[in-house]
C-alpha cells in the first residue's frame, strides 16, 4: 500500500486555477466514487477549500500509476485539457504525503499560519469520504492520527493564540481594557473600509451602541442602515465624545478631528472611565499627545500593525516548534503503517508454507500405514518445526524492514515471487473492506 | 500538630503550581475545580490547626509570631476564596496571593510557638469581643492586601498598554477593568472590616485597664489609616476616582496598614 497525494494550494496556484479545480460539496460523493476504482486506487479523500484542492489516495500499485490516475481524474472531472495545470500540481508519496497531511491539518501549511478553520474542513472532507465509502484501513489510520497531531500542536505550542489582523488586534486590546464589551459604546469617525471591519468585529464581540460621525452625512447614513447606529454631525463630536468607550477614527483631512483638550474635557464627564482611541487614519486625525492623558489609550495604525507583526513573528517561532512535533509523529505513523501492512503478509506467508507442508504429508500418507496418535502428533511437530525454521529468517527480516520503513524495496519483491501470497493478500483486503 | 500546618503549606504550594500551569496553558476549567480543591484542603488543615491551638491555650492563637502569621495567612486565604466566588477574574490574583499565604505559613512553621503572656493580658484575652476584633482586623488586612495586589496588577497592565509593548503581562493578566473591580471590591471589604475591627477595638479599650493601653501611638495610627481609607472610599464612590492614581492610593494605603501592623508587632502590642 502506498499513500499518494496530488494537489495545489495558494502558493502553487492563483485563485483562477484553484477555483477551476475546486469541488462543490454536493458533487463530492460522486467524485469520490469515480476516483476510487478499486484497482489503481483503493482509498480516496478529496479536500477542497478556497486555498487548496488536494486528492489523497491509497494505491496497492506503483505510485506513478496512481499519480497519473489522479491527474487524469482531476482533468476529466473538471473538463480541462490534460496537462493544463501541470506546473501548479504538487505530488507527495508515502512519508512525504503523510507529512503534508499532518502539516495541513495542523495549519502549518495555511496562508495565515495557525488559522483554525482548516481543522474543521479536513474533518468535514473525512466525514464525506467515509460516507461515500472510499475510506479504508489506511486512511482510517491516517486521518485520526492527523487530527490528534493537530490537537497536540495546538495545546503544546502557542501557534493559534496571537491575533494577526489589525481589526482583531483592536478588539483584543479593547477586551484588555474593558474586559466585557457588552453594553459598551463605539464612536466611529469617518467611514473607511478598515474602520467598518473593526466595527463589525466589535459588534460581534458584544458592543451594542454605535455612534457614527462623518463629513458627508449620506455616507454615515448608509453605514447606519447596515448597523443599528446613531448618526452625528462632525461638529457635535466633542459633546458626544464623553458617551463613547471606544473611538475608531478613519477620516481624511488636514486638521485633527479630536484634540487633546477635547479628550481631556470629556474625561471628568466620563467619571474617568477608560477611553480607547483607535486612529487608523493616515495622516493621523487624533492629536497624538491625547494618548498621554490618564485613562486614555491611543493606538494609531502603526502601533496596531507593529503588534500584528510581532504576533506573526511569534506564530512563525511557534510553527518551528510544531514542525518538530510533526516530524516525530510522521516517523511514528510510518512505523505503525508498516506494522499494519506487514501483519497480513506474514500470516499469508506462513499459511502458504503450512499448506505446502500438510499437502505433502497427505500425498505421502498412504505409504506410512496406520499411525498412532503419538506418531501423528510427532509428524505434525516435525512439519511445523521445519516450516518455522524455514520461515524465521524471512519473517524476522520483514519485521525489521517494517520497523525501519524500508519494506518497499527488495523484501517486497521477494514476497511477490510468491504469487499466491499476493493473491491471498488481495482476497483478504477486498473481503475486509466490503 | 504542626503536621496540619505542613499539610496546609503543601496544599497552598500545590494550588500555586496548578495556577501557574493553568494560566500558562489557559485552562480555565482546571483553574476552577482543581484549584478550589487544593486551596480548600489547605484551608481545612489550617482551620483545624487554629482551632486546636485555641483550645490548647484557652484563647485565640494571636500572641506569638507563629500564631499571628498563621492567623493572617488564614484570613488571606479566606478572603481570596470569597473573592474568587464573587469575581470570575480573581483567580489570577492567586499568582501573588498564594505565595504570600505559603510564605506566611512557612514563617509560622519556623518561628517559635510560645511566648510568655503579661498577666494583665490574660484578662483581655478572655473578653468575648476580642475574637471578633482580631478576626475583623485580620480580614481587613487581607482585604487591603488583595486591593494592593490588584492595584499593582492594574499598574503593570496599564504600563504595557500605554507603552504599546505587549508582553507576558498583557497575555496573562486580567483586563484593566477586572483589576479595577477586584481592587474596588477588596477596598470596600477591607474598609468594612477595618470599621468593624476598630469598633470592637473601642469596646475592648473601654472595658480593659486604661493603664495597659497608655495612649498608644498604634491606636492613633489605626485611626489615621481608617480616615485615609474613608477618604479614598468616598472619592471613589462619589467622584469616580479610578485608574492610575486611584491604584496608587490603594498601594499607599496598604503600605501604611502594613506599617501599623509591623510596628504593633515590634512594640509587642496586639491589634
Amino acid at each position: 500500500m502506498t499513500i499518494v497525494l496530488v494537489g495545489l494550494n495558494h502558493r502553487t496556484a492563483p485563485v483562477e486555477v484553484r477555483e477551476r479545480l475546486a469541488f462543490a460539496e454536493e458533487e463530492l460523493p460522486q467524485a469520490l466514487r469515480q476516483l476510487v476504482d478499486g484497482t489503481t486506487i483503493t482509498e480516496g479523500l478529496i479536500l477542497s477549500t478556497c486555498n487548496r484542492v488536494e486528492v489523497l489516495a491509497v494505491t496497492p500499485r506503483a505510485e506513478r500509476a496512481a499519480v497519473e490516475r489522479i491527474r487524469a481524474f482531476l482533468c476529466e472531472w473538471h473538463r480541462v485539457p490534460p496537462d493544463a495545470y501541470e506546473a501548479a500540481l504538487y505530488r507527495y508519496v508515502d512519508r512525504d504525503a503523510v507529512r503534508h497531511v499532518f502539516r495541513v491539518v495542523a495549519s502549518l501549511d495555511s496562508m495565515v499560519l495557525g488559522e483554525p478553520q482548516i481543522f474543521g474542513q479536513v474533518k468535514e472532507a473525512y466525514a464525506q469520504a467515509v460516507a461515500a465509502g472510499t475510506v479504508g484501513k489506511t486512511l482510517h489510520l491516517l486521518l485520526p492520527r492527523a487530527f490528534s497531531v493537530a490537537k497536540r500542536v495546538r495545546t503544546e505550542t502557542a501557534i493559534g493564540t496571537a491575533t494577526v489582523s489589525v481589526s482583531s488586534v483592536a478588539v483584543e486590546l479593547a477586551r484588555k481594557i474593558f474586559e466585557d464589551l457588552e453594553g459598551r459604546t463605539v464612536l466611529l469617525i469617518g467611514a473607511g473600509k478598515m474602520a467598518e471591519l473593526t466595527v463589525r468585529h466589535l459588534l460581534a464581540a458584544g458592543v451594542r451602541n454605535l455612534l457614527i460621525s462623518n463629513r458627508t452625512q449620506e455616507r454615515a447614513e448608509r453605514l447606519a442602515a447596515q448597523f443599528p447606529a446613531e448618526v452625528l454631525s462632525l461638529e457635535a463630536l466633542p459633546i458626544h465624545l464623553a458617551r463613547a468607550d471606544i473611538v475608531i477614527c478613519s477620516v481624511g483631512g488636514t486638521d485633527y478631528v479630536l484634540r487633546r483638550e477635547q479628550v481631556a474635557a470629556a474625561m471628568p464627564v466620563r467619571r474617568n472611565r477608560p477611553l480607547f482611541l483607535i486612529d487608523i487614519s493616515v495622516p493621523r486625525m487624533i492629536e497624538p499627545s491625547a494618548g498621554q492623558l490618564e485613562n486614555v489609550f491611543l493606538y494609531d495604525i502603526d502601533d496596531l500593525e507593529q503588534i500584528v507583526r510581532t504576533n506573526l513573528e511569534h506564530r512563525r517561532y511557534e510553527a518551528a516548534r510544531a514542525e518538530v512535533i510533526v516530524d516525530h509523529a510522521v516517523e511514528e505513523f510510518m512505523a505503525s503503517l508498516r506494522r499494519l501492512e506487514v501483519g497480513p503478509l506474514i500470516a499469508a506467508f506462513r499459511r502458504r508454507l503450512e499448506e505446502i507442508a500438510y499437502g505433502e504429508l497427505e500425498r505421502h500418507r498412504r505409504y506410512l500405514g496406520p499411525l498412532t496418535p503419538e506418531q501423528e502428533r510427532a509428524l505434525r511437530h516435525l512439519l511445523e518445526g521445519i516450516v518455522n525454521k524455514f520461515a524465521h529468517p524471512a519473517i524476522a527480516r520483514l519485521h525489521q524492514a517494517a520497523r525501519e520503513g524500508t519494506l518497499r524495496s527488495e523484501e517486497l519483491n521477494l514476497l511477490e515471487l510468491w504469487g499466491d501470497i499476493v493473491d491471498a493478500r488481495e482476497r483478504r483486503s477486498s473481503s475486509s473492506s466490503e | 500538630m504542626d503536621l496540619l500546618l505542613v499539610g496546609a503549606l503543601i496544599a497552598y504550594v500545590l494550588a500555586f503550581l496548578q495556577l501557574v500551569v493553568s494560566v500558562w496553558w489557559d485552562e480555565a476549567g482546571l483553574r476552577r475545580g482543581l484549584l478550589l480543591l487544593s486551596i480548600g484542603a489547605g484551608l481545612g488543615g489550617h482551620t483545624v490547626w487554629l482551632v486546636r491551638a485555641a483550645l490548647q491555650f484557652g484563647h485565640l492563637p494571636i500572641i506569638s509570631t507563629q500564631e499571628v502569621f498563621a492567623f493572617l495567612a488564614w484570613a488571606i486565604a479566606v478572603y481570596y476564596l470569597i473573592l474568587r466566588r464573587t469575581h470570575r477574574r480573581a483567580d489570577v490574583l492567586g499568582l501573588f496571593v498564594l505565595p504570600i499565604i505559603a510564605l506566611f505559613v512557612l514563617v509560622a512553621l519556623v518561628s517559635t510557638g510560645f511566648k510568655l503572656l503579661p498577666e494583665e493580658l490574660e484578662d483581655v484575652l478572655r473578653m468575648p469581643a476580642l475574637p471578633l476584633h482580631i478576626g475583623f482586623m485580620m480580614l481587613a488586612y487581607a482585604g487591603f492586601l488583595l486591593a494592593f495586589l490588584a492595584a499593582l496588577m492594574y499598574l503593570l497592565q496599564e504600563r504595557e498598554l500605554k507603552r504599546k509593548r505587549l508582553g507576558a503581562i498583557y497575555r496573562y493578566f486580567p483586563s484593566l477593568s477586572a483589576c479595577e473591580a477586584l481592587g474596588h471590591r477588596s477596598l470596600l471589604f477591607g474598609f468594612l472590616m477595618l470599621t468593624l475591627g476598630i469598633g470592637t477595638g473601642i469596646i475592648l479599650l473601654h472595658r480593659s485597664d486604661p493603664i495597659f493601653w497608655r495612649g498608644d501611638p498604634i491606636i492613633v495610627l489605626a485611626f489615621v489609616t481608617w480616615l485615609f481609607y474613608l477618604v479614598v472610599v468616598h472619592y471613589r464612590l462619589a467622584a469616580g476616582w479610578r485608574g492610575r492614581r486611584a491604584a496608587m492610593l490603594l498601594i499607599v494605603g496598604f503600605l501604611a496598614t502594613a506599617a501599623t501592623f509591623v510596628s504593633a508587632r515590634l512594640f509587642g502590642h496586639i491589634l
